[in-house]
C-alpha cells in the first residue's frame, strides 16, 4: 500500500511585499512503513512540505494523497511541564474527547515496552533528554498516527543523546510498523534511517536526486553507520547537496 | 555520616561560619533599624526634641489604635477595607484573565483595540473615582469600581503578553493534532500561563490597596483610608500614624499571601 503520493505539487505563501513560490514541482512516494528522509539547505521548503503533508498548511496545489492518520513531532519534545508523562501521552485522544480504557492500555502498554513504565506518574523534567523524545513519539503514537512527521526532531539534542536517541525512535517505529518521514539538514542522520532518501534544494524547493539506501532494516541506525558503504552514501549526497548549490 | 562531618576541610568549616555570621548580621540589624526608629521617635516626644502632637509617637499610637480596637470600631474598619480589597482584587482580575482570553482568542479585536488599551494603561485610574461616585453612590459599590479599574488594565496588558508568547511550536503541535482555539486555550495557553497570571496578582495586589484607599478618602464612610481622612481633618495625628501602621502591616501581610501562593505554583511546575 502507498501511504504518501505526492505529484506535481506546488505550494506558494503570501507577504505584503509579494508571492513567494516556496516549493515546485515535487514528486514523492511513500510505501507503508517505509522510512523517508528529506534533506536540503534550510529555507529549501522541506518544512513547508511537512505541514502541508500534515494538513496544517493548505495553500499547496498538485496531487496529494495520504493513506492514514498524521502524526506531526517537531523539534523540540514540547512536553507539559505541568503533566505527567501519562497525561502528556494522551493529550491528542484527550483534545478529542476520546481517552478511553482502551487508549490507556495502548498508552500504557507502549510506555512500559519503551523503557518508561516506571516514568509514568513523573514529571517530563524528571526524565532525560532521550526519555523526554521517547514519550514525545509516544504521544505521537497515541494519537493514532500511521505516518510518523519528523521536522527536524533530533536537531535539539547534544551529538552523543542524538545517535542514542535516533537509535531508539528506529526501532520503535519499525517495532510498531509504522511509516515516516524525517525532515533533517544532517546527512548522515538521513542515510542512518532511511530506506530512501530525497535532496530537495533550490528557491523555489524543489527534489533534485534521490538516493536509495539499501541497508536491511534490522541494521539500526548506529549500525549503519559502522559499515563501510555508509561514506560512499554520504559523498553521493553531498555532491547531489553541493552541485544544486554550483550550479 | 558522621565521619564526613568529621571529614570537613578547615576552609570549609570558615566559609560555613562566615556565611552564618553574615546571616545573623544582617537580621540583627534589620531588627535594631525599626527599634531605633521607634525607639528616638519615642525619646524625641518625651524630651520635647520634637512637637509629638503634629508628629505623634510610638506609644500614643499603641495607645489610640488600643482605645479604637477597643470599642470594637477598629476591626470594622479593617473588615471594611479588607472586604473592598480582596473583592477588587478578584474581581479585577477576573476580569482581567477573561478580556485577555477573548482578545487571544480574536486578534483582530486586538488589533483594533491596542491603542485604547495603550490610552487606558497610561491614564491615571483613580481620575475616575469621581465618576464612579456619580454612577455608583458614595459607598462601596464606587471603592470597588475604582480598584476594578486600577488592576484590571494591568492584568489585561500582562496576562495578554503571557498568551500571546505561548510558545509557538507546542501551539503546532496540537493544531497538527486537530486541536480547537478551545483546545489551545484549555490545554497550553491557559495551563502555560498559570505563572505570569499569579505574577500579575502580585501586581494587582499593590495597586488595589491604592484604589481602596483613596476610594476610602473621597466617599469617606468607612475603612481604613476613612480614618486616615478623618484623623487630619480633626488633628488626631496620632489615629493617622497608626491607620497607616495597620495598613503596612495588612498589605505586607496580602502580598506575602499572593507570593506563598506564587512559591507553591513555582514549586508544583
Amino acid at each position: 500500500m502507498q501511504r504518501v503520493s505526492i505529484r506535481d505539487f506546488d505550494l506558494s505563501y503570501q507577504t505584503p511585499d509579494r508571492e513567494v513560490r516556496a516549493i515546485t514541482g515535487v514528486n514523492i512516494d511513500i510505501e507503508d512503513r517505509e522510512f523517508v528522509s528529506i534533506i536540503g539547505p534550510s529555507g529549501c521548503g522541506k518544512s513547508t512540505l511537512l505541514s502541508a503533508i500534515s494538513g496544517m498548511n493548505q495553500n499547496g496545489v498538485g496531487q496529494m494523497v495520504i493513506n492514514g492518520n498524521v502524526g506531526y513531532m517537531p523539534q523540540q519534545d514540547c512536553l507539559f511541564p505541568w503533566r505527567r508523562v501519562m497525561d502528556n501521552v494522551l493529550l491528542g485522544p484527550e483534545l478529542h474527547h476520546k481517552v478511553d480504557g482502551a487508549t490507556r492500555a495502548y498508552a500504557s502498554r507502549l510506555l512500559d515496552t519503551y523503557g518508561l513504565g516506571d516514568s509514568k506518574n513523573k514529571y517530563p523534567q524528571q526524565l532525560s533528554g532521550g526519555m523526554r523524545q521517547r514519550v514525545a513519539l509516544i504521544r505521537t503514537l497515541v494519537f493514532g498516527s500511521d505516518i510518523l512527521l519528523l521536522d527536524e526532531a533530533f536537531s535539539a539534542l547534544d551529538y552523543q543523546t542524538r545517535l542514542k536517541v535516533v537509535d531508539d525512535i528506529y526501532s520503535i517505529i519499525r517495532r510498531e510498523k509504522k511509516t515516516a518521514l524525517l525532515v533533517t539538514h544532517d546527512i548522515s542522520e538521513a542515510i542512518s534511517v532511511s530506506d530512501q532518501v530525497y535532496v530537495m534544494t533550490g528557491h523555489p524547493g524543489k527534489v533534485t536526486a534521490s538516493v536509495r539506501i539499501e541497508y536491511p532494516r534490522e541494521l539500526i541506525p548506529s549500525e549503519r553507520r559502522q559499515d563501510p558503504g555508509f561514506q560512499d552514501y554520504f559523498h553521493k549526497l553531498r555532491e547531489e547537496l553541493e552541485h544544486e548549490k554550483t550550479s | 555520616m558522621r565521619k564526613q562531618v568529621e571529614s570537613v576541610s578547615s576552609e570549609r568549616r570558615s566559609y560555613l561560619s562566615a556565611i552564618r555570621r553574615r546571616r545573623s548580621l544582617i537580621i540583627i540589624c534589620k531588627i535594631a533599624i525599626i527599634i531605633a526608629f521607634l525607639g528616638l521617635w519615642q525619646l524625641g516626644g518625651t524630651m520635647g526634641w520634637i512637637n509629638s502632637f503634629i508628629l505623634s509617637s510610638p506609644l500614643r499610637m499603641m495607645d489610640s489604635i488600643f482605645s479604637l480596637a477597643m470599642d470594637g470600631e477598629l476591626w470594622y474598619h479593617i473588615w471594611v477595607t479588607t472586604y473592598e480589597v480582596v473583592l477588587g482584587f478578584l474581581l479585577g482580575t477576573a476580569l482581567g484573565v477573561f478580556i485577555a482570553i477573548c482578545l487571544w482568542a480574536w486578534p483582530f479585536a486586538r488589533q483594533v483595540l491596542e491603542p485604547y488599551l495603550v490610552v487606558l494603561n497610561s491614564l491615571p485610574k483613580i481620575a475616575l473615582g469621581p465618576v464612579f461616585i456619580v454612577w455608583f453612590g458614595a459607598g462601596p459599590t464606587s471603592i470597588i469600581a475604582i480598584t476594578i479599574a486600577i488592576s484590571v488594565v494591568v492584568t489585561i496588558m500582562e496576562v495578554l503578553n503571557g498568551f500571546i508568547h505561548t510558545d509557538e511550536a507546542t501551539l503546532t503541535l496540537l493544531r497538527s493534532m486537530g486541536a480547537t482555539k478551545m483546545g489551545l486555550l484549555t490545554k497550553v495557553v491557559i495551563p502555560a500561563n498559570i505563572p505570569t497570571i499569579v505574577n500579575s496578582l502580585k501586581v494587582s495586589v499593590g495597586m488595589s490597596w491604592v484604589g481602596v484607599i483613596v476610594g476610602e478618602f473621597l466617599v469617606s464612610r468607612a475603612g481604613l483610608g476613612y480614618l486616615v481622612v478623618y484623623g487630619s481633618q480633626v488633628f488626631k495625628m496620632d489615629l493617622v500614624m497608626g491607620t497607616v501602621l495597620i495598613l503596612a502591616i495588612e498589605c505586607t501581610i496580602m502580598y506575602l499571601l499572593v507570593s506563598l501562593l506564587e512559591k507553591r505554583v513555582r514549586v508544583e511546575e
